[in-house]
């Protein structure tokens, strides 16, 4: 048991009630349990099972001809909408996007959780260096405080390289350097192949594992309008994502919602507020169970620049770690 | 980062199969935990490879799918016997709840099944708010409000209840119909 977090007299009292201790196996479970991995081990190891991803890919790409079909008759607007359709259409704008060029990757977004004033993130991303200036340190400092006003002094600009010289990846779950993402194939099917078997299996199914590195990949990295086209429609492929419809993003642009629901699983609920015109996911809302907001975090800006401000002194001073305050 | 060849599946069944098969009997009846235990470890064997290196809360996490998975089925199966047989819908038993005084057992069965289950993760499974995110599949900023909520009401709760107000004799059912996801407990 962790003792930070056990570090309260309710949560004490409530593990000695612990319904059934962790202690060691009787003589009876140990040899059931022997047996039990006798059994398991004398089984050949089963490969993940692709095939739904495939007919869903199917279903996709036949989704993906019927929506060209419908674009060219001129009768999308009378089509009634899906999160399949709204997808598809975000890929197609996100493909004709012009591509852009420069030194580092430059991204703003607001920041919303329950525990701190909302509070904005800024980073700057080259190849070889990584650095962030976020307000989190004094947006949690302040709400602590009950206060709105964000203390300075708290606000700093980090390199965010590791000790070795490396810097952390692009997604939520593989992390890409810039030249992995470089490589990436653009083709839905092929990335969904690369992501899936690159992704270690987090137990919550491969279709969430999938989703939330899509989604990382969508809001931060540095994707060419290509490989965005192909991971809004890798998106499409994901069973159960469903429309939610016209609503008004924390910015005040008007934005299309779409939703994945995993509540079924016990995780959250997400919804991505996206422009289908020219594909830009513009604010990424997680729910929580009981339908409360978790998080959010809206795309204020984004795109390349050629300058980065200069990193400042660590906050805590020198090796503290990033983004907490002292 | 994955299990890897350096990680021997005999090995870490050793180590896991106690915490897992706990992490079961706390919410699961005592017939079924044991298999249940082996389907979860069935399942790591299948998916060695791609196994992440921190295993605990990847067990834990397949586990609670194979609890959720096994609830679904034995609610369908109950419902299935009510519509046939006119028979009542079982009480929870009071397996394992012995330790808890009355106002902690009142209390606990005012929670809701998501307060219960991030109690529940931190103060019986021990695992970290790192760990205990990574089996909800949140963040651990996400879990550590979740926890926060779930303490500040079970805190509430406890205030709340006058010890006189409850017998020992409390039936172990929720406040509403729903099973819990934490059988064994109220």
């Amino acid at each position: 048991m962790t003792k930070s977090l056990m570090d309260d007299p309710v949560m004490r009292r409530l593990a000695d009630a612990d319904p059934v201790p962790t202690g060691p196996l009787t003589l009876a479970e140990t040899a059931r349990a022997q047996s039990v991995l006798y059994r398991i081990m004398a089984r050949p190891r089963t490969a993940v099972r692709r095939s739904h991803r495939r007919r869903l890919w199917t279903r996709g790409a036949a989704a993906a001809a019927a929506l060209a079909t419908a674009l060219l008759a001129g009768t999308f607007a009378t089509t009634p909408a899906s999160a399949r359709y709204v997808l598809l259409e975000a890929a197609a704008g996100a493909a004709v996007q012009p591509v852009e060029d420069g030194e580092y990757w430059y991204v703003r977004s607001q920041e919303d959780d329950p525990r701190s004033v909302p509070y904005q993130r800024e980073v700057w991303r080259s190849a070889d260096s990584f650095l962030l200036r976020s307000e989190s340190s004094a947006a949690f400092a302040a709400w602590e405080a009950g206060v709105s006003f964000l203390d300075p002094e708290l606000v700093r600009v980090q390199d965010m390289s590791n000790d070795d010289g490396t810097i952390a990846g692009f997604g939520d779950g593989v992390q890409l350097t810039w030249a992995e993402l470089e490589s990436l194939p653009s083709d839905p099917d092929a990335l969904s192949r690369q992501l899936t078997a690159e992704l270690a299996v987090s137990g919550h199914g491969g279709d969430w594992d999938l989703w939330n590195q899509v989604v990382g990949m969508l809001q931060e990295s540095p994707a060419s309008p290509e490989l965005r086209r192909g991971l809004w429609q890798v998106l499409s492929g994901i069973s159960g994502v469903e429309l939610v419809g016209t609503v008004t993003d924390s910015a005040g642009r008007e934005a299309t919602a779409i939703q994945a629901d995993f509540t079924d699983r016990r995780l959250p609920r997400y919804e991505l507020l996206l422009d289908p015109g020219d594909g830009s996911l513009l604010e990424t809302r997680v729910y929580d169970l009981d339908d409360s907001l978790l998080f959010r975090s809206t795309v204020l800006e984004q795109g390349y620049r050629d300058a980065a401000p200069a990193p400042e002194p660590p906050l805590c001073g020198p090796g503290s770690a990033p983004e907490q305050s002292c | 980062m994955t299990a890897g060849p350096d990680m021997v599946f005999s090995e870490v069944f050793r180590a896991m199969y106690p915490e897992v098969l706990r992490f079961v009997q706390r919410r699961a009846g005592p017939d079924a935990a044991e298999d249940l235990a082996a389907e979860v470890f069935t399942i790591a064997w299948g998916k060695w490879g791609a196994v992440p290196r921190e295993v605990r809360p990847w067990l834990f996490g397949v586990a609670r799918n194979v609890l959720a998975e096994d609830r679904r089925v034995q609610g369908r199966r109950r419902r299935l016997e009510l519509r046939l047989g006119g028979e009542r819908e079982p009480l929870y038993d009071e397996v394992g709840l012995t330790a808890m005084t009355v106002d902690l057992h009142v209390a606990w069965a005012r929670l809701s099944d998501v307060d219960r289950e991030a109690l529940a993760l931190v103060a019986w499974d021990g695992l970290t708010g790192r760990e205990a995110a990574q089996v909800l599949g949140c963040t651990r900023a996400a879990f550590s409000v979740r926890l926060s909520r779930a303490r500040r009401r079970l805190k509430r709760l406890l205030s709340d209840v006058e010890p006189h107000a409850a017998t020992g004799s409390t039936p172990c059912v929720a406040h509403d119909s729903t099973p819990s996801t934490l059988k064994g407990t109220p």
